[in-house]
């Protein structure tokens, strides 16, 4: 007899130093991630009872919520498929407000399906009157059944638990809600800077497969006539960006998502997939993976844009994830729509090349940047010959087509995205050329000259000849600022029309 | 705090090793201990004594870890031994009530000779 009471009093001394081992341990480090604390919990009570086999299932807003011992895959699954009948004695638990033994379940299918599993004790786990989990506990290596005492010191550590796993899980959630306050400035202080919109849209794409934890992703914008004006992307090889861009036409991944018509979020998953685009629906280990997106639709403007994140099959995202994505991908729309409201206020409607405002400040960057660095940028100024002329007998309409015309040769001829090209006014036009000297702004101002004077324009049969003149000035050979090189070239604009016009003249 | 793992094969048929344990199987401990022998257990095809006359502690997470390396052996029909316990380890385990489900044994020998369970 009293070999007994020592044997229980040994029993309880060791329960109460595990308890407070694992809870001083869990508490000990905040950022102790969920997965370990729950495996702490649960090993302690396995090996303090000799359970065999024991699972963990939360009910809180979280990607993984289902946690087994010995992290056994085919008892995680077996759980998971039991989450409706488990879930069915939720309300019972949380009435009784204590443990129900499996054995003692009224309905026998329940009782039988636990019985499969191995689960002999649900206990549940409250925090503020809430059940926010189910302990269940299976059968013990010893096959003993478990005691009155031992089922409530289960029931005591269990609630003990749950204390530290929410704690944790705030601390998650607080450290993402200030990741996602950091990204959300960073992108607004990038678009208050100006960046172009290719690193913008980067910017926030690199910031979603971060936060979401996704392999890859993509997002392609779409304008008017199916061109597309925008194709950003992360861990996608060559093959399956191809893969992905051709999915518009085809039943692919990019097809599909705008069909849904909606801006919701859409996942697709490998059993989807047309056999042309099975590359995508694998990481680059060739593990199995899935899309999710959703499609922006930017009205105002005629865009239309999908995105698309690529994770691991498995790891699903949890709601607070999907109204963080919902969140970011605004932030596209307004990347995207931004950017193109600053295009349509730089560019003139007519010929598509910059307007008068956004060459001088141009003008003052690049001449900044040329005194800086020493080194040479010319100006040509040019106008269309006779055009008033042009426009008084053959009418405003062939007037507008000649200016459009020429601007297009002009963009032509120029270097992209060096060469500045931009309607004046009018009937007139200007070209700064940063790290060009007079001899190479003559050979591009002459290729411009020759390409408009081959122009051929019929108006009822009769033919209209078009010419252009043009004036170059360098700095610093001619000029000392941008004034200075305007005027100098405005100057030689105007002997070029002295002289009968169709002519490049430089100092 | 810490635990120190030396594994030494037998010459013995069949196979047999010996795992001797130095430190505190305690969280970390157990870590470090599931980290090195379960790949061991699993791609192996040996029965196992663990040398516990040099453990100094251990708790409910250590009891878990001998518990679940004696299953992954009977699981493979090896045996699952336990040798040179001190009297506080063994104290803990008796209470637990693991003794009566992995037999122990004083010294390495009688471990050996006991050859129940063995095929």
């Amino acid at each position: 007899m009293s070999n007994d009471v020592d044997n229980q009093l040994k029993k309880k001394i060791l329960e109460l130093l595990t308890i407070s081992d694992v809870i001083k341990k869990l508490n000990l480090s905040l950022d102790l991630d969920i997965g370990t604390i729950i495996d702490t919990f649960l090993q302690s009570s396995a090996g303090l009872f000799l359970i065999e086999k024991s699972a963990l299932i939360l009910f809180m807003d979280m990607s993984k919520t289902t946690y087994v011992q010995d992290n056994d895959k085919n008892f995680e699954k077996e759980i998971n498929e039991m989450r409706g009948q488990i879930e069915e004695i939720y309300l019972r638990l949380k009435e009784k407000q204590g443990c129900l033994l499996a054995n003692n379940l009224e309905e026998n299918w329940i009782k039988s399906k636990f019985r499969a599993a191995g689960i002999e004790l649900l206990v549940p786990m409250f925090l503020r009157k809430e059940l926010k989990g189910i302990y269940l506990v299976g059968n013990r290596i010893n096959k003993e059944a478990y005691q009155k005492e031992e089922i409530d010191f289960l029931f005591a550590f269990a609630n003990q638990g749950i204390v530290s796993i929410e704690n944790a899980h705030f601390f998650q959630l607080l450290q993402q809600h200030m990741k996602e306050l950091v990204v959300a400035n960073e992108i607004t202080a990038a678009i208050n800077a100006g960046l172009d919109t290719e690193t913008l849209l980067d910017m926030v794409m690199g910031a979603l497969l971060e936060m979401l934890g996704a392999h890859a992703g993509f997002i392609v914008i779409f304008g008017g006539n199916k061109e597309v004006l925008f194709f950003i992307h992360r861990g996608l090889d060559e093959q399956k960006r191809n893969t992905i861009l051709k999915s518009r036409d085809t039943a692919g991944i990019i097809n599909k998502s705008l069909n849904l018509g909606s801006d919701d979020v859409f996942t697709f998953y490998t059993e989807s997939a047309s056999f042309a685009e099975k590359d995508i629906f694998m990481d680059d280990s060739k593990n199995p993976s899935y899309w999710f997106g959703r499609c922006l639709f930017i009205r105002k403007e005629n865009m239309v844009g999908v995105v698309g994140l690529s994770k691991k099959e498995g790891e699903m995202l949890s709601d607070k994830e999907v109204s963080l994505f919902l969140t970011l991908t605004n932030q596209f729309v307004m990347i995207v729509l931004n950017a193109r409201l600053y295009e349509l206020a730089i560019t003139d409607g007519l010929t598509g090349l910059f307007v008068h405002r956004y060459f001088e400040q141009r003008l003052k960057e690049e001449m900044s940047r040329a005194r800086r660095y020493s080194y040479s940028i010319s100006v040509i100024m040019m106008d269309v010959d006779q055009f008033k002329r042009c426009n008084d007998i053959f009418g405003h309409e062939i007037g507008n087509m000649v200016i459009k015309k020429v601007g297009s040769i002009i963009n032509l001829s120029i270097r992209k995205n060096e060469d500045i090209p931009c309607r004046w006014g009018g009937d007139e036009f200007a070209i700064i050329l940063p790290e060009t000297d007079k001899k190479g702004a003559l050979i591009l101002a002459e290729r411009i000259r020759k390409n408009i004077e081959i122009l051929k324009f019929y108006k009822d049969g009769k033919p209209i000849n078009v010419s252009i003149s043009a004036g170059i000035a360098s700095f610093p050979a001619d000029a000392v600022d941008e004034k200075d090189l305007i005027d100098q070239a405005d100057n030689l604009l105007y002997q070029v029309k002295k002289a009968g016009g169709n002519k490049v003249f430089l100092k | 705090m810490s635990i120190d793992i030396q594994i030494k094969e037998l010459d013995e048929q069949p196979a047999m090793k010996v795992v001797a344990l130095k430190g505190e199987l305690d969280i970390l401990g157990g870590k470090e201990f599931g980290k090195i022998i379960l790949p061991l257990i699993a791609e192996g095809n040996f029965n196992l004594i663990s040398d516990l006359s040099q453990l100094e502690y251990i708790n409910s997470t250590g009891i878990y870890w001998l518990m679940r390396c004696f299953s992954i052996l009977r699981e493979k029909g090896k045996t699952f031994k336990l040798v040179g316990i001190k009297e506080q380890i063994k104290e803990v385990l008796e209470v637990v009530g693991i003794t009566k489900i992995i037999p122990t044994y004083t010294t390495l020998k009688e471990a050996i000779a006991d050859r129940k369970g063995i095929k």
